[in-house]
């Protein structure tokens, strides 16, 4: 073992050491409330608990229902789903288009008269049910 | 839910926004259709879809509400830039979307994904090297 690990090992051991026999041998602060203080009234048990039990208590509460209600609220809606309707609802539905030449892309050059698909393309897509 | 309920004036111009941005990213007309389909939804959606401006131009998104049904039906010429593998994925966006019973936030979505694959790629080399 060299000298450079017999140091390192030994201010290793140091730290948890010194620390532990420092926090044994001290002797404890005592300190007694200054005379020109005036004494408090004791706190009764029911008035304890209300502060210090029942506050943390509802304030938890009050956070878990902040943190809960959307879920809940969402979980509300979708149960109910959707059992009716009756008219369509269109967005960008027939003769709705904007015109070719606010737009740009693969769409936007594809207007000319000639540019018919060729024969025998079908529509195509995707379907899905939830 | 009654009718009327589902979507708020702001979900109508967001929804009606999405549609709007995703024919200018790309070109093609898009349509978006809130209804009730009778029989076999897929076929009561293509036959929707033949009856736009310009169907080869178009992509339809038809969305039943009451029977949990989706379909998407895209155009002889969209099909070029936009194929059904890529509508599948926004199908499945929208789907997941739908069963948390958020429906605008579906449809935006679901618009905006199928805008973006549509986007033919641009081509950065010059012609005739």
């Amino acid at each position: 073992m060299t000298i450079d690990n017999a140091i390192r090992t030994a201010a290793r051991a140091g730290t948890v050491v010194i620390p532990l026999t420092l926090g044994c041998v001290a002797a404890p602060a005592l300190a007694d409330t200054p005379n020109t203080w005036t004494e408090p009234e004791p706190m009764s048990v029911l008035k304890a608990l209300l502060i210090f039990g029942g506050i943390p208590v509802l304030l938890a509460l009050i956070i878990a229902l902040l943190v809960i209600a959307p879920s809940l609220i969402r979980r509300d809606r979708q149960q109910r789903g959707v059992t009716s309707w009756t008219e369509p609802e269109w967005f960008g539905g027939p003769g709705d288009a904007e015109p070719a030449e606010a737009r740009s892309g693969a769409g936007a050059a594809d207007t000319s008269p000639g540019s018919s698909p060729d024969p025998g393309d079908q529509p195509g897509g995707a379907s899905a049910r939830w | 839910m009654p009718a009327g309920e589902l979507f708020t004036a702001a979900d109508r111009h967001a929804i009606a926004r999405a549609v709007r941005n995703a024919e200018r990213a790309c070109g093609y007309d898009f349509s978006v259709c809130v209804a009730t389909t009778e029989g076999d939804s897929r076929a009561y959606a293509e036959a929707m879809h033949a009856q736009l401006d310009e169907p080869a131009r178009s992509v339809l998104v038809l969305i039943d509400p009451v029977a949990r049904r989706l379909e998407i039906v895209t155009g002889a010429k969209v099909r070029r830039t936009l194929d059904d593998a890529e509508v599948g994925l926004a199908a499945l966006a929208m789907q997941t979307a739908f069963a948390a019973g958020d429906f605008v936030g579906g449809i935006t979505a679901g618009v905006q994904q199928l805008g973006e694959h549509a986007r033919r790629p641009t081509v950065h080399h010059a012609e005739g090297r």
